[in-house]
């Protein structure tokens, strides 16, 4: 399997997948969303919120709100040394405090050293005169299996590399650069040229317009065009590195089991 | 557990024998509960 980048910035990116299959395409797909750790917060201790929101609903948007941290200061709760009960290898505080008359945002919450909160403009609740909210959060690390909080990646998808045969049947027409909603074709030098290839959707609008049935749309099952976003709690990089680390870590676990049992 | 008045936001403890839900300070009868002095711990999902 090998990756062409194609896009990247800090918050999205694009490669091409080669040698690959459906099977192992899907399973970095499933591991991004719900194998590679992120941080999040879990436990919220309230000591005043005379806010219009409730405790619960207060604890949630909190919970939603992405922190960024470097992977190796943190231990995932049940592979930590404390069993999950919480220490400072596996969880951080953060607190929240504000009263009268303005809105806090996610850029109001105290987080300790090495811990970043990389969007700074989420509301988290409006304050009138006379309301405060006091509180103290602990966040932990976690995957997306276990909540959606946890997940590194929002949007995460990958479709297969369409390509377009055309016959010799074709006379130019020019009906299928008309159609087509991606731009895919172009003529040039009285040729039919396909210069946006991977924008393709297969959507076959230029295979039903075609007069002369000169085009097929096939795809080639060995690449796959691969896109996620990220939250901004870790880059797309680290995302990918953490993903490819847990499949391998999960293959071996299993053939180490398989050896057990003959 | 406490309640505070909602008009004049005196402290208020409900005599149900007596007077029942009522301020005896101004004589609303909306009192608002007052929060635990425990801090809540909740699970935030």
């Amino acid at each position: 399997m090998k990756t062409e980048i194609r896009e990247t910035s800090s918050q999205n990116t694009e490669f091409l997948l080669k040698e690959a299959n459906q099977a192992k395409a899907n399973a970095l797909r499933r591991t991004l969303i719900s194998e590679v750790p992120s941080l999040a917060i879990e436990d919220v201790k309230v000591y005043e919120n005379s806010s219009v929101l409730f405790d619960e609903i207060l604890a949630l948007r909190l919970g939603l709100i992405p922190l960024k941290t470097e992977l190796n200061e943190f231990k995932l709760p049940e592979e930590c040394q404390c069993n999950g009960e919480g220490c400072s290898a596996c969880q951080t505080t953060i607190s929240l405090g504000g009263e009268g008359e303005n809105i806090l945002y996610s850029s109001d919450l105290q987080t300790g050293e090495g811990i970043e909160v990389p969007i700074k403009d989420i509301p988290i609740v409006k304050l009138v005169e006379g309301q405060e909210v006091i509180l103290e959060a602990k966040a932990q690390l976690g995957t997306g299996k276990k909540h959606s909080k946890w997940q590194p990646v929002v949007a995460c998808s990958y479709k297969t590399y369409p390509i377009q045969e055309i016959s010799e049947q074709c006379n130019q027409c020019g009906e299928c650069v008309e159609t087509c909603p991606r731009n895919v074709y172009k003529i040039e030098d009285n040729e039919l040229k396909t210069p946006n290839q991977e924008k393709c959707m297969q959507c076959e609008q230029c295979v039903e317009e075609c007069p002369q049935n000169a085009i097929t749309i096939t795809d080639d099952k060995t690449k796959y065009i691969f896109t996620f976003e990220t939250d901004q709690s870790l880059t797309p990089k680290q995302i990918l590195q953490q993903g490819t680390k847990q499949i391998k870590q999960k293959l071996q676990e299993f053939k180490q089991k398989l050896n057990q049992q003959t | 557990m406490g309640y505070r008045c909602a008009r004049c936001k005196e402290d208020v403890e409900i005599d149900e024998e007596t007077s029942g839900v009522r301020c005896p300070y101004c004589g609303y009868r909306i009192l608002l509960k007052k929060r635990g002095a425990q801090p809540k711990n909740i699970k935030a999902r």
